[in-house]
C-alpha cells in the first residue's frame, strides 16, 4: 500500500539492487574458476575478463545504492561493503598495471631475452673469476665477494620496490658493506686502477674486470626492473583474491542475518 | 659422526659438531663459530637430523634452499644452500663417516641461484592468506554472533562466558538503534523485537510499549480493506542511518490522499503536500442548537476559512480583544499598562498548547464579582442565575437598613437590575430578560462555550514557533499570527489563514513546508485504538473480506 518507505536496503528497490549485486559478485568470483578451466568453451577468456571489469564497476555502483550510503557503523553488513570496495579497488590497481606495465616491460626488455639473462650474468661472473686468477692481493677478495654478495629480488617489498641488498666484503675494514647497484665496487675498481702498476697488478686485466662490472651493472638493473614489473603484476592479487573469499563469506552472512532478523 | 666446516678464510677443516656413533638422531647443537664467516651478520645453528642430513637454522637471516626462502631447512648430502651470498655445500668426509660443510666463495654460485625473483615464493601465499581471512570472517562474522543469539541452554557455557572482544549479535545490527529505543530491555536485546528467527517483526512486539496509540482512522467494515496488512514496521524502521523512526515523506500521505481518491470521492485532493493543493484551513466552531423544549446542545462544526468570508463564532461571550490590548483604554484600570496576550493565555511548555481561559483565574482580578461597595467581602457566585439572585436576596436580609437611604426591596431591585444589566453579568454574557414577575425566573444567561482548539485535527506547538524570525520580529510574537489588537468582537475568529503559515513554510524551507505530519497526526485521536484492532494477533476487529481487492 505504501510505497514511500524510508530509504534502506529493506525496500523493494533495496532488495532488487541487493539481489542483482549478490548474483554479480558470485559471477565475478567465478572468473577465477573459468580462468583455470582451459578446456571451457563458454565464451572467450578475454570476453570474460572484459565483462569482469565492467560488471565489477557496476557492483560498486549497485552496492552504494543498495546500502543507501548507510555505512556509518561497523557491522557484518558494512564490512561486506568494505570488503567489496577493497576487492574492486585492488581490481582497479590490477587493471592499471595490466594497462601500463606491458609497454614499460617491453621497453626494459629491449632486444634481450629475460630467460637468458641469468645465464648471461653467470657467464659474465665466470669471466670475471677467470680474470681474478691473473690478479693478486686484497682486490681479489673484494671482487669475488662482490660477485657472491650480489642479490636479486628478495622479500615481497624488495621485489616491489626493486630494492638492492647487494654487498661486498672489504678486507681492510673486515666487514660487509653495501654495494647497491654495484656502485661501491665500481668506485673501488676505479680507485685501484691508477695504482695498479705500483701495486704490481696487471692494469690491463683490472681494466677488463672494470668493464665487465659495468656490463654487469646494466644487466642487473634490467633484471631488477623485470622482477619489479612481474611483482607488480602479481601483488594486487594478494588483496583481490583473499578479500574475494572474505567478501563471499561476509555476503552470505549478510544475507543470512537479514532474514534471521527480518 | 662429526661435522666439519671448511672455508677459504680458515686453513683446514674445523670440527663443529660431534655426535656419538650409531645415534643417528643425535641433536648436539652448537653455534657456528663466528670467525668461520668473518664479518657476517648472520649465525647458523646446525644439528644432525640423520647421518646424511643436517637441520640448519639461520638466526637473523634467511636461507635460500631449492628456490624457496625460509629460516630453517633440512639439507641432505650433495645439496647446497645460500645465505647472504654465501654458498654452503654438504658432502661426505673420511669415506662416509663424517660430513663436511664447505662455505664456497667464487663462481660456483650464480646470482640467480641465491635470489628470489618471484613474489609468490616469498612470505605467505595467496592461498594461505585466503584461508586465514575466510576463517576469520566465518568465525568472527558468523559463528560467534550466532552463538550469542541462541538460547543459553543450547550455547552452553559459551553464552555467558564469551570474551567481550569476540563479536556478538550486535555485530549483526545494520545500524544504531533510535535513541527512543535505547532503553533497558531493548538495548542489546535483539529478541525483544525480533521474537522469532526468520520472521518479520510482529505488531504485538511494538504494542508491548506502544499499546496506547490509535489507528489512522476509526476502522469500520467499509474502510477496513485499506488498512489490512499494514504492520507497524512498514513505516517505523529502526537501525537506519540517520536514525529516523518516523517517516516524514509526504508521499506516505499522498499515496492515498493524492490523486486516487476512489475511496472518498468528496475528500480534498492533495497534490503535493502543503504548498500545492492543500485546501483552506477549516476552523472547528462550537454551535449551540436550541431544541424545541428550550434546552440545547453544543456541537462542533468545521467551517472553511477564506480571506473573503470572515468566520464568526458564537460562544455567547462578549470580549473585545482590542480594548484589553490598548494602553489608552486600560489607563485607569491597569496603571496605564495594556494587557499582554500572555497575561491571560499561557502556553504549556510541554505540548505548546494554549491553556483554556478560566474566569476565576484570568478575568476576576479586574472584573470583580464584588457588588456591595460597603461590604467588599461579599461577592456573587460565578455560575447559574439562581445562586446569584439568592446571594443578593441574602445580602438584602443581612444588611443593616437603619442608616440606609434605600429600602430593602428598592436596594434589591436596583442591585438585581444592575447585576443582570450591562455592567454586571451583561458585561461579558448575553443576558435574556423575560420581565417575569417571579424574580428567580426573570433572567437567563446564554451558555458560554469557548473553543479550546480551533484546528482539532492539526498539531501546533506555540512554544516551538516563538523563536522563529518573522514572528519574533513583531513587537508581540502572538500578534504576528493572531490580529487580536484589531478585533473588537469576541465573535471574531482570530485564527491565521493558510497563507500566514506559508510566509515561513514555503518552498525555500524545503521539508518543513512539505511534511504533512508536521501538523497532522497519522495516529489520529478518533482512530480505533490499536490495542482493540490489532490484538490479539491475527484477530482483526472485522473479518478480512474475501472478495474485495486489497488496496
Amino acid at each position: 500500500m505504501l510505497d514511500a518507505e524510508p530509504i534502506s536496503g529493506g525496500t523493494w528497490q533495496g532488495y532488487t539492487l541487493g539481489t542483482i549485486g549478490a548474483v554479480l559478485i558470485v559471477w565475478l568470483a567465478l572468473l577465477g574458476v573459468r580462468k583455470r578451466r582451459y578446456r571451457a568453451n563458454l565464451g572467450y577468456l578475454e570476453g570474460w575478463t572484459s565483462a569482469h571489469i565492467y560488471l565489477g564497476v557496476l557492483v560498486l555502483i549497485l552496492s552504494l545504492m543498495h546500502s543507501a550510503l548507510q555505512l556509518g557503523s561497523i557491522n557484518i553488513h558494512t564490512l561486506t561493503f568494505w570488503f567489496m570496495l577493497a576487492v574492486v579497488l585492488s581490481g582497479f590497481f590490477g587493471l592499471y598495471v595490466y594497462f601500463h606495465l606491458p609497454i614499460r616491460r617491453s621497453n626494459n626488455l629491449g632486444d634481450g631475452y629475460p630467460e637468458r639473462w641469468a645465464e648471461e650474468l653467470h657467464e659474465l661472473d665466470q669471466r670475471i673469476v677467470d680474470k681474478t686468477e691473473l690478479l693478486s692481493g686484497q682486490i681479489v677478495g673484494e671482487i669475488l665477494s662482490a660477485l657472491q654478495g650480489t642479490v636479486l629480488g628478495g622479500s615481497k617489498w624488495d621485489q616491489l620496490f626493486a630494492r638492492d641488498r647487494s654487498k661486498y666484503f672489504v678486507d681492510s675494514s673486515v666487514h660487509w658493506q653495501k654495494n647497491v647497484d654495484q656502485h661501491e665496487m665500481i668506485v673501488r675498481l676505479s680507485e685501484a686502477l691508477p695504482l695498479a702498476e705500483r701495486a704490481g697488478i696487471d692494469a690491463g686485466v683490472l681494466a677488463e674486470v672494470f668493464e665487465f662490472f659495468g656490463q654487469r651493472q646494466q644487466l642487473l638493473r634490467r633484471m631488477r626492473k623485470e622482477i619489479q614489473f612481474k611483482a607488480l603484476l602479481k601483488i594486487w592479487l594478494y588483496i583481490h583474491i583473499p578479500l574475494t573469499f572474505a567478501l563471499l563469506l561476509a555476503l552470505a552472512t549478510h544475507i543470512f542475518v537479514i532474514f534471521y532478523y527480518w | 659422526m662429526k661435522l666439519f666446516v671448511e672455508s677459504p678464510w680458515i686453513e683446514g677443516a674445523t670440527e663443529v659438531i660431534s655426535s656419538a656413533e650409531g645415534s643417528r638422531g643425535g641433536r648436539a647443537l652448537i653455534d657456528l663459530p663466528n670467525d668461520v664467516l668473518p664479518g657476517s651478520s648472520f649465525r647458523l645453528r646446525v644439528s644432525f637430523v640423520k647421518a646424511d642430513a643436517l637441520k640448519v637454522k639461520c638466526i637473523s637471516g634467511k636461507i635460500v634452499h631449492q628456490g624457496t626462502q625460509s629460516t630453517t631447512v633440512t639439507v641432505a648430502v650433495g645439496e647446497s644452500f645460500f645465505v647472504e651470498g654465501y654458498a654452503f655445500a654438504l658432502s661426505y668426509l673420511n669415506g662416509e663417516q663424517d660430513l663436511l660443510m664447505s662455505v664456497q666463495p667464487g663462481p660456483a654460485v650464480s646470482v640467480s641461484q641465491n635470489s628470489i625473483a618471484d613474489v609468490s615464493k616469498t612470505g605467505v601465499s595467496i592461498t594461505f592468506w585466503s584461508w586465514c581471512v575466510a576463517l576469520l570472517v566465518v568465525v568472527a562474522g558468523f559463528v560467534t554472533p550466532l552463538f550469542s543469539t541462541v538460547d543459553a541452554t543450547v550455547a552452553g557455557p559459551y553464552a555467558d562466558n564469551a570474551p567481550a572482544w569476540l563479536p556478538g549479535a550486535e555485530s549483526w545490527s545494520p545500524g544504531p538503534l533510535h535513541e527512543a529505543h535505547i532503553t533497558a530491555g531493548l538495548e542489546g536485546e535483539c529478541t525483544a523485537c525480533h521474537a522469532e528467527a526468520f520472521e518479520v517483526i510482529e505488531d504485538r512486539e511494538c504494542l508491548v510499549c506502544h499499546g496506547q496509540v490509535n489507528e489512522h482512522v476509526e476502522i469500520t467494515p467499509v474502510n477496513q480493506p485499506h488498512f489490512i496488512g499494514q504492520a507497524c514496521a512498514d513505516c517505523h524502521l529502526d537501525h537506519v542511518e540517520p536514525s529516523v523512526l518516523v517517516n516524514k515523506d509526504p508521499m506516505m500521505c499522498l499515496e492515498c490522499h493524492g490523486d486516487d481518491l476512489s475511496w472518498a470521492p468528496d475528500a480534498a485532493r492533495i497534490t503535493s503536500g502543503f504548498l500545492e493543493g492543500h485546501p483552506p484551513f477549516k476552523v472547528s466552531l462550537w454551535r449551540y442548537q436550541q431544541t424545541a423544549q428550550g434546552s440545547g446542545t453544543w456541537r462542533v462544526e468545521k467551517e472553511t476559512m477564506t480571506k473573503d468570508q470572515l468566520l464568526v463564532e458564537s460562544s455567547n461571550l462578549t470580549f473585545p480583544h482590542d480594548i484589553h490590548l490598548s494602553s489608552k483604554r486600560m489607563l485607569e484600570l491597569n496603571d496605564g499598562q495594556s494587557l499582554e496576550c500572555v497575561d491571560c493565555h499561557s502556553i504549556d511548555p510541554g505540548n505548546g498548547a494554549v491553556a483554556p481561559i478560566v474566569m476565576e483565574t484570568h478575568c476576576e482580578q479586574c472584573h470583580s464579582l464584588q457588588y456591595d461597595v460597603e461590604n467588599t467581602e461579599v461577592s456573587v457566585p460565578h455560575g447559574p442565575v439562581r445562586p446569584v439572585v439568592a446571594e443578593l436576596q441574602a445580602q438584602a436580609t443581612r444588611k443593616d437598613w437603619g442608616q440606609q437611604r434605600l429600602s430593602r426591596s428598592a436596594w434589591l431591585d436596583k442591585e438585581l437590575a444592575h447585576q443582570f444589566g450591562d455592567s454586571g453579568c451583561g458585561l461579558c454574557h448575553t443576558v435574556n430578560d423575560n420581565k417575569s414577575a417571579v424574580i428567580e425566573e426573570r433572567w437567563s444567561i446564554q451558555p458560554v462555550h469557548l473553543s479550546d482548539d480551533w484546528f482539532v485535527d492539526a498539531r501546533f506547538n506555540h512554544a516551538a514557533h516563538m523563536n522563529i524570525p518573522g514572528i519574533n520580529s513583531e513587537s508581540n510574537s502572538c500578534r504576528g499570527c493572531h490580529a487580536a489588537d484589531q478585533s473588537s468582537q469576541s465573535a471574531d475568529v482570530l485564527m491565521p489563514e493558510k497563507m500566514v503559515c506559508e510566509s515561513c513554510h514555503n518552498a525555500e524551507r524545503g521539508n518543513s513546508a512539505e511534511a504533512c505530519i508536521g501538523c497532522h497526526d497519522f495516529h489520529a485521536k478518533f482512530g480505533t485504538p490499536v490495542a482493540e484492532y490489532r490484538l490479539p494477533p491475527g484477530k482483526l476487529k472485522f473479518p478480512e473480506p474475501v472478495a474485495e481487492e486489497r488496496h
